[in-house]
């Protein structure tokens, strides 16, 4: 999990999998790394292999936390079956999921 | 313990946090043979994961987890059985369609995914008394 600020935007990359068992290693810090800093965020998933439910949850969580400071977060490089989940869960609806970092950063600094 | 197809996979495993990892393990080694999409796969994985991973996280009056798995013509079939209390994880209603960030819901969000990734998913309670499981029967078309 590697954390950079690129422009006033926090770029978060998160890799392996996003199960129960590793979402409860990363999460805390993750969430420290992102919220506190009040700016918009854009997360790389494009070394992400699997992701369930608790990692759609932080993803959610960290989304919903940013947004009462005014700030976006975007999903950017999911891989197919990541992809696919995040579709089925419909946070696609409420999270820009996009292909590429430039898509992203532009979305959360418009 | 039947799985529809023909089963070739039974594991028996005791209720802990190694449950999820070693049921995975055991159904994709298991599936590994038969040239299942890998798309199909993670299907699998998430599954066993959400509800597995439930029975781990919530499951106080549960012993052991059994898996098994069965697959025959293009079909995945998994039943998840535990030794523990009657409950029905699919008797969960759907949660609403979010509307906003703001009032999504952050938990939930795991009953829902195992519906939309399998084609079928119905919950039984067999045996009875001290013999009485919970038995979930999931099928997972090849694709």
């Amino acid at each position: 999990m590697q954390f950079t600020d690129v422009g006033g935007v926090t770029k978060a990359v998160l890799g392996g999998r996003l199960d129960s068992l590793s979402v409860g290693e990363v999460e805390t810090r993750f969430i420290a790394n992102i919220v506190p800093k009040e700016q918009p965020a854009v997360i790389d998933l494009s070394q992400v292999s699997f992701i369930a439910s608790l990692g759609i949850r932080m993803l959610l969580g960290t989304a919903r936390a940013l947004g009462r400071h005014g700030s976006k977060l975007a999903l950017f490089g999911a891989t197919g079956p990541v992809m696919e989940i995040i579709e089925t869960t419909a946070i696609t609806d409420i999270i820009p999921v996009v292909s590429s970092e430039a898509e992203a950063l532009a979305l959360v600094t418009a | 313990m039947d799985t529809g197809g023909e089963t070739k996979l039974v594991a028996r495993l005791p209720n802990g946090p190694a449950a999820i990892e070693q049921s995975r393990l055991a159904v994709i080694r298991f599936l590994e043979p038969f040239g299942i999409f890998g798309r199909t796969i993670n299907r699998v994985e998430v599954v066993l994961e959400e509800l597995v991973g439930n029975l781990v996280r919530y499951g106080k009056s549960v012993n052991q987890v059994t898996v098994a798995a069965g697959y025959r013509g293009g079909v995945i079939d998994l039943v998840i059985e535990d030794d523990g209390v009657e409950f029905d994880p699919l008797a969960m209603a759907e949660p609403p369609p979010f509307t906003s960030l703001a009032e999504a819901p952050l938990g939930g969000l795991g009953i829902p995914l195992v519906r939309r990734l399998t084609s079928s998913a119905r919950y039984d309670r067999v045996g009875s008394g001290a013999e009485g499981r919970n038995r979930i029967s999931l099928r997972i078309k090849n694709g």
